[in-house]
């Protein structure tokens, strides 16, 4: 259960800053695309802003759960299973959600697609860490 | 004695009689009311930017036929009650989040009126009463009230008569917010910020007539 919550907290701290760097980078190399998040449909503000910066450990604890119980079907070097296990993730969880966002909100394909790419590469990363942390 | 008493007398005379000359020159003529309307068509709007791009905000709004007072000199003309009223919810700035942020910054809730009260201005005289046919430049002191923090501004407009009593006035004035008390908006996370200048352009009609 230690190993649990430390592997949840070391994953989701690392997403939280690479989120944040993410962030930056959209606005400084892709303004035009930040200029997307200038939309109601998007809200940062008040009290939700606080589940912005949760959603990281949302997302390492499940995937910590996870990994616990999938991690003998990932083989190879770490870095390769960490590979893996964002594409598994984004095959499962991520494509369809974007798909069903897609076709639902009115947000741009471009939009959606960087948010696929960006939940394979968290997931990645969380993956890599993990397989690190605990083979 | 009695030559330098006299002297003195017909020198203070003079003074006075100068002073007099002088002082009739530079006293304004009595304030004059007139009535004026800001026709239809006249555009007013706000632009700015903000690190990711750049907005404009359009204030559609009807305007009343109001009355005020001027006092011309030659080329310099004196207002009073010379008030437009810019109602803040109006803005129009084509994206909903930004209306919103714009109507948050400026208190628009508190303060639903953004005043700008025309004090005095510089101009031909001659191209006034129509002697010009093209624009010419209207130099003007005004006081601009956004939120509860009202300053004295100097704008530099062009005009041109478009007709006996009717002319059009362009220009536009470059504010900072933070100078007037307002927070810049600012989105996602702040990561996204609106730039602290905003520009207020007009395109105005104005047809001015005496009052009753």
């Amino acid at each position: 259960m230690k190993n649990f919550l430390i592997k949840g907290f070391v994953a989701g701290a690392a997403l939280l800053v690479l989120s944040y760097v993410a962030l930056y980078l959209v606005v400084s190399l892709f303004p035009g695309m930040a200029e997307q998040y200038y939309d109601p449909i998007f809200s940062f503000e008040g009290e939700k802003q606080i589940l912005y910066f949760v959603h990281p450990f949302v997302l390492s604890f499940a995937l910590a759960w996870f990994w616990r119980r999938f991690k003998s079907l990932f083989h190879g070097p770490f870095w390769w299973r960490g590979i893996e296990m964002g594409l598994v993730y984004g095959l499962i969880a991520t494509l369809p959600s974007m798909w069903i966002t897609f076709s639902s909100l009115a947000v741009s394909f471009n939009l959606v697609f960087t948010w696929l790419l960006y939940g394979v590469f968290q997931a990645t990363v969380v993956g890599i860490i993990f397989a690190k942390m605990s083979p | 004695m009695v030559f330098c008493t006299t002297r003195w007398i017909f020198n203070w005379l003079l003074l006075v009689a100068g002073i007099c000359l002088v002082g009739t020159s530079f006293v304004l003529r009595v304030p004059v009311p007139k009535k004026y309307q800001i026709e239809d068509g006249s555009k007013l709007c706000l632009k700015g930017t903000s690190n990711v791009n750049a907005f404009a905000c359009d204030c559609n709004d009807q305007y009343s036929q109001q009355t005020l007072e001027a006092e011309t000199n030659g080329g310099y003309t004196r207002f009073r009650n010379a008030d437009l009223f810019l109602k803040s919810k109006n803005f129009d700035c084509h994206n909903r989040k930004i209306d919103g942020d714009m109507q948050k910054a400026l208190q628009s809730d508190k303060f639903p009126l953004i005043k700008v009260s025309l004090t005095d201005t510089w101009q031909n005289a001659q191209c006034l009463s129509g002697g010009c046919k093209d624009w010419f430049e209207v130099k003007a002191n005004v006081k601009i009230k956004l939120t509860d923090v009202t300053k004295d501004e100097f704008i530099i407009a062009k005009a041109k008569v478009l007709g006996p009593n009717k002319f059009q006035l362009q220009g536009e004035k470059a504010l900072q917010m933070s100078a007037y008390g307002i927070k810049p908006p600012e989105a996602m996370l702040g990561m996204i910020k609106v730039n602290d200048w905003i520009s207020f352009q007009f395109d105005l009609v104005v047809s001015v007539s005496e009052a009753q």
